[in-house]
């Protein structure tokens, strides 16, 4: 698969948020304004490409030789705690107000569903280290451009009629799974068709 | 609730006229009868059924609503357009729990569950439809010949679009649109070949054009398809009228249509295996639901941008996935998601184009750039002017 579908596959057609449902501990219970999505969509991009090539070398270097793939999960999710933890450490050294900005869920959501679903998306594909370099990139791409919706949606829920009942969470649930109801157009037939 | 006028609700922008929305949408409603009546004559009485199951539905889910959250807004009508429009969408013969749950769905959860009418940011019966057509495929992809085709009631066949997407996936079908149906039998009227007989010898020959025959059962609504959205001219004659009523803009169907027929005349043909500026331009735009979602569903005030620049970026946005969706994507009509997907990037629309001070004119209340309000300041969608003594929410 070229790059250019492979980011077209995890922005739109395989979206995290839209088509997986991942991630939307974040948008869902955070709020926060268009920087701070820009940071950690950059940030979940940047430990996603790591995370997603480390686990290619591991895969490929380690695991198919010993024929252990069956480890393969564990060791995503190892290779993504620790990837994360050098990735704050870092930012926590560049810019030491980061990770405040951030919040608590930083770490924590990392560890959890975007990051290892990219690495072990990328060795179910039988992607190159490259690929999943994209691959990752393209997936916080993916989880920016929702986050990016969703808060675009908010803004004017906020000001609108929403009953008490639903107010929070719940309408941005409901808001996601329209979204995601409206990205059921963009399948791989699609992508098949305009880039081959 | 006060006393029965207390209060107008009326869609943005709120511009200060005679009219309510209970006579806009009431007007609507109107002026999409005759094509439903169409529908219903050439599929038969059990469309009228389809319609009446859909309408039900969402009449008393939207009493439903109203009663629990105290807010009755069964008389302006919006409900049962929503219903219509969702009957509208379906095939003759679908069975009657399919309509009943998109209504139910497109009122319950995309209507109401954001407050009502006015604060939903997707439009119901597009939201509705698209449920429908996901959760029951087969069933949605059922179609009826017209009885003024065969001549019998309840012949199954495909549509004109669905036709054309299993010759696209299958790769059998290289050539144009129109060959592809007559490759696969099929049926054209004797209206049709008459029509387009007349057509030719008096008025296109004589301009040195030929107008190949099916043309006509198309624009006439003389084909397989949805319900209420087959027949071109009775939903064309409608949407004239409401435009020159000022009840829909027509910024939003012209940059739609516009841009999807340049869209589809320019890269339309190079899926069949013609060249640049080769596309059929005239089939896209009478097949499938093209000219009711453009007319009647993009246009919806509430789910639609509120500057007149950002209603040309809507249609224009709407034209090209409608492009995009039907001749690559895996769906054989895309128009119900693109509006759905340019539902979504409204907010986004309304703030980039949000008009700044030194642009308001004194050019009258027909500017709607100059009369939107500030989408982060002033609610947005849906204003509740109080007409009378101030009613309480």
């Amino acid at each position: 698969m070229t790059y250019i579908g492979i980011i077209l596959v995890f922005t739109l057609i395989n979206n995290v948020v839209f088509s997986q449902l991942l991630g939307t501990c974040e948008f869902v219970c955070e709020p926060g304004n268009a920087l701070r999505k820009l940071r950690l969509g950059i940030s979940i991009s940047a430990v996603a490409s790591i995370t997603a090539a480390v686990i290619w070398v591991v895969f490929h270097g380690l695991l198919r030789p010993l024929s252990a793939e069956i480890l393969l999960l564990p060791s995503v999710i190892l290779v993504a705690v620790a990837v994360t933890a050098v990735f704050t450490r870092f930012t926590h050294l560049l810019s030491p107000g980061l990770d405040v900005a951030l919040g608590d869920s930083f770490a924590l959501m990392f560890a959890n569903c975007v990051v290892v679903a990219v690495a072990l998306s990328g060795i179910r594909s039988d992607y190159t280290i490259l690929q999943s370099l994209v691959a990752g990139g393209a997936a916080g791409l993916g989880f920016m451009l929702a986050s990016f919706l969703l808060s675009s949606v908010k803004e004017r829920l906020d000001v609108g009629d929403v009953p008490e009942t639903f107010q929070g969470a719940p309408i941005m649930f409901i808001s996601a799974g329209l979204m995601a109801l409206a990205f059921m157009a963009f399948d791989r037939a699609l992508l098949v068709n305009l880039v081959g | 609730m006060g006393s029965k006028n207390a209060m107008v609700i009326s869609a943005s922008p709120h511009i200060y006229n005679d009219q309510s929305t209970a006579s806009l949408v009431w007007s609507v409603i109107g002026c999409l009868v005759p094509a439903g009546v169409w529908g219903a004559y050439v599929y038969g009485f059990g469309s009228l059924f389809v319609l009446a199951v859909a309408i039900g539905a969402s009449v008393m889910a939207e009493l439903a609503m109203g009663l629990a959250f105290r807010r009755f807004t069964l008389a302006d009508g919006t409900a049962v357009l929503t219903g219509l429009l969702i009957g509208y969408g379906m095939p003759p013969a679908v069975p009657w729990y399919i309509p009943a749950s998109a209504a139910v769905f497109a009122i319950v959860v995309v209507k109401w569950t954001f407050g009502g009418l006015g604060s939903n940011w997707m439009n119901p019966a597009l939201a509705g439809r698209v449920f429908a057509s996901l959760s029951w495929g087969d069933a949605m992809t059922s179609w009826v010949i017209p009885k003024t085709l065969t001549g019998v009631e309840g012949v199954s066949g495909a549509t004109p679009l669905g036709f054309i997407k299993s010759a696209l996936t299958d790769a059998s079908g290289v050539g144009s649109p129109m060959e592809i149906l007559k490759v696969n039998g099929y049926i054209q009227s004797g209206a049709d070949s008459g029509v387009t007989g007349w057509l030719n010898a008096n008025l296109l020959n004589p301009l040195g054009i030929q107008l190949p025959g099916g043309y006509f059962d198309l624009f006439a609504g003389n084909v397989p398809g949805c319900i209420g959205e087959i027949s071109a001219i009775l939903l064309l004659l409608g949407a004239v009228y409401l435009i020159a009523r000022d009840v829909i803009a027509w910024e939003i169907p012209a940059a739609y249509i516009g841009s999807f027929i340049v869209l589809v005349w320019a890269f339309g043909g190079m899926r069949f295996g013609s060249g640049l500026g080769e596309g059929d331009a005239l089939f896209a735009l009478f097949s499938g639901g093209l000219i009711l979602t453009a007319f009647f569903m993009a246009t919806d005030p509430v789910t639609s941008p509120l500057g007149r620049r950002g209603l040309w970026i809507f249609g224009i946005g709407c034209g090209l996935l409608t492009f995009l969706i039907r001749y690559y994507g895996s769906f054989p009509e895309g128009a119900a998601f693109a509006v759905l997907i340019m539902n979504i990037f409204v907010p986004i629309i309304d703030k980039a184009t949000k008009p700044t001070r030194l642009s308001q004119t004194s050019r009258g209340i027909r500017d709607r750039n100059a009369a939107s309000p500030d989408p982060a300041s002033v609610k947005p969608a849906v204003g509740i002017h109080a007409a009378g003594t101030g009613g309480a929410r």
